[in-house]
């Protein structure tokens, strides 16, 4: 693409792309073409009189459609809130707009984020912008789709078990998500609120450090984020660890496809080989493999308990569209119509296990495998810097495969959910295609809590 | 050998009523079998020896009584002055309802 001469000129270029090409790829749930013109002659107009502009002008930035943009569709790909308008922004919106990122769009999305394929959107089909007959993972698709076919420079997405790495790594694109607390969640459609972040999904790791500089830090209205300070990484992101030591769980490659397991390992080794002061070391981290059962109970009790408030009185379907003889009925009518079918697996296997009789066998059990996991990745910390490994075990699978099969759906997340489960931050960075499918494969580095800094530096390290 | 169900319909319906969610046979029937599968694998976490730690957060909490020490109310004509309507000598508090 020609470098544009104006932040005008750049997002009509986008704009001309996405009428072009979107049609096939479905990456957008709606399009702010009017609102980003506008935005992007009132950044020209200030360069152009010598004004003060923000650190993000001149960027191009899509939206998932689970975070709210004032006035503008905030749907989650269901039928639930197809036409529900956000009636404020997140704060994290509300930042990108205050640095004068031009915000292009609403991208698709797994209906509420619940999948990892973006095949569970009601509203639109996403396919991987590198092989049509291939997902673009999930359950942020539409945000690695938009990234990936060059409709965008950068998403503001969410990760909650993977939603920013899975699809980051399917498409070939730089996905970071924060420790848990480092970015408001004011705005957003909570999937599982004590795992849900917001993050980047960008094309490059420089503009996925710029945006997460801008959304991240403290915010009265989101008290997890108490104390943290925003950091400027862009300003350190060439700079390097003098040593590095990274461990690499065996763990990690058991039940991983040959060839990226290849990829990964290459891309590992070439960085061991580039920069001094970096020492690989493989180890065994056994409990890694409760993770994904530990996530899964616990995102689907917090889900299950999310999703009690969509019963059409404030938020969703009317009731004039449903009948029945008392308030459950009509309830009950309206949710079965306007949920999809992966949407009401979790929330009966969230009530289930959080059911009295139940609880103690399975979500109390769970919270403890939580904490236990926590504890030992913080041994891990004692004795790593870093830790590496490929972000999802294959790579973009075709569509439709996995339709019919959950819990084969749910594997494809076990590498991802590690971090989600402890709080760390974790990111996604290409490592190359793979010679069987000549796709992608990411590699996953996870870093200690609160080291985002670091964790740039060493993407941005493998990127180059 | 037939292993044993995690969760049956009836379990699952019941579920369903609480979640408040329609269900037609078809998808009970779909659903049951999913989540069968899909607890039967996450049974591996019995395995985990949780160490019998308690987690912060679901620790009961101890709350230390406080002493009950009688003692003269000294604001009495401040809590009267609440009061501007009297009738037969008893105070008046406006409707709530």
């Amino acid at each position: 693409m020609k470098n544009p001469d104006s932040v005008e000129e750049n997002v009509r270029s986008r704009l001309e792309l996405i009428s072009a090409r979107d049609s096939r790829i479905g990456a957008f749930i709606e399009v702010y073409a009017e609102d980003a013109i506008a935005q992007a002659r009132d950044i020209d107009a200030r360069m152009k009189a010598g004004k003060k502009v923000g650190s993000l002008a001149g960027l191009v930035v899509g939206i998932k459609n689970s975070i709210a943009v004032r006035g503008k569709r905030l749907t989650c790909a269901s039928k639930m809130l197809e036409n529900y308008a956000a009636p404020y922004s997140a704060t994290a919106v509300e930042r990108i707009i205050a640095e004068d990122g031009v915000i292009i769009g609403s991208t698709n999305l797994d209906e509420f984020s619940c999948g990892s394929d973006c095949s569970r959107s009601k509203l639109a089909k996403t396919v991987n912008p590198l092989d049509f007959e291939r997902v673009p993972g999930g359950s942020s698709g539409g945000s690695a789709a938009a990234v990936a076919a060059g409709f965008c420079d950068v998403t503001l997405s969410e990760d909650t078990g993977g939603s920013i790495r899975l699809p980051a790594a399917f498409c070939g694109a730089v996905g970071v998500k924060p420790t848990y607390g480092a970015v408001s969640r004011y705005g957003i459609c909570d999937l599982a609120m004590s795992f849900d972040q917001l993050g980047p999904l960008g094309r490059d790791v420089g503009s996925c450090a710029r945006l997460l500089s801008t959304v991240m830090g403290e915010d009265g209205r989101d008290a997890m984020t108490a104390g943290v300070a925003r950091v400027d990484y862009s300003a350190h992101l060439n700079s390097f660890p003098k040593r590095l030591r990274v461990g690499v769980p065996k763990e990690f490659f058991s039940g991983c496809d040959e060839w990226v397991s290849e990829a990964v390992w290459g891309k590992i080794k070439a960085l061991e080989s580039a920069r001094d002061g970096v020492e690989i070391r493989e180890f065994s981290f056994p409990i890694l493999k409760y993770a994904l059962p530990i996530y899964y109970i616990l995102c689907a009790s917090e889900f299950s308990s999310a999703m009690q408030k969509y019963d059409g009185l404030k938020y969703g379907m009317p009731w004039s569209e449903a009948n029945g003889r008392d308030l459950n009925e009509i309830v009950s009518t309206v949710r079965d119509r306007a949920l999809g079918a992966e949407v009401k697996r979790r929330i009966l296997i969230g009530t289930y296990v959080t059911t009295k009789e139940f609880r103690d066998a399975w979500y109390s059990k769970a919270l403890k495998a939580r904490d236990a996991l926590k504890k030992e990745f913080a041994r891990v910390f004692d004795d790593f810097d870093a830790v590496m490994g490929p972000t999802a075990p294959m790579v973009a699978w075709k569509l439709g495969e996995k339709d019919q099969d959950p819990l084969q759906m749910y594997l494809a997340d076990i590498l991802a959910v590690p971090a989600n489960c402890a709080g760390l931050p974790a990111a996604s960075v290409p490592a190359g295609r793979t010679k069987k499918e000549n796709m992608p494969a990411g590699l996953q580095v996870i870093a200690p809590w609160g080291g985002e800094q670091a964790l740039l530096q060493i993407l941005r390290a493998c990127e180059k | 050998m037939q292993t044993k169900e995690e969760v049956d319909s009836a379990t699952l319906l019941r579920m369903a009523e609480i979640a408040r969610l329609k269900l037609s046979e078809r998808e009970l029937e779909q659903l049951r079998r999913d989540a069968n599968e899909i607890l039967s694998y996450f049974r591996m976490i019995d395995e985990l020896e949780a160490r019998g730690e308690e987690l912060y957060y679901i620790k009961p909490v101890a709350f230390e009584p406080r002493k009950d020490i009688p003692a003269a109310c000294t604001e009495a004509g401040a809590i009267r002055g609440q009061f501007a309507k009297k009738k037969d000598g008893v105070m008046l508090s406006p409707k709530s309802f």
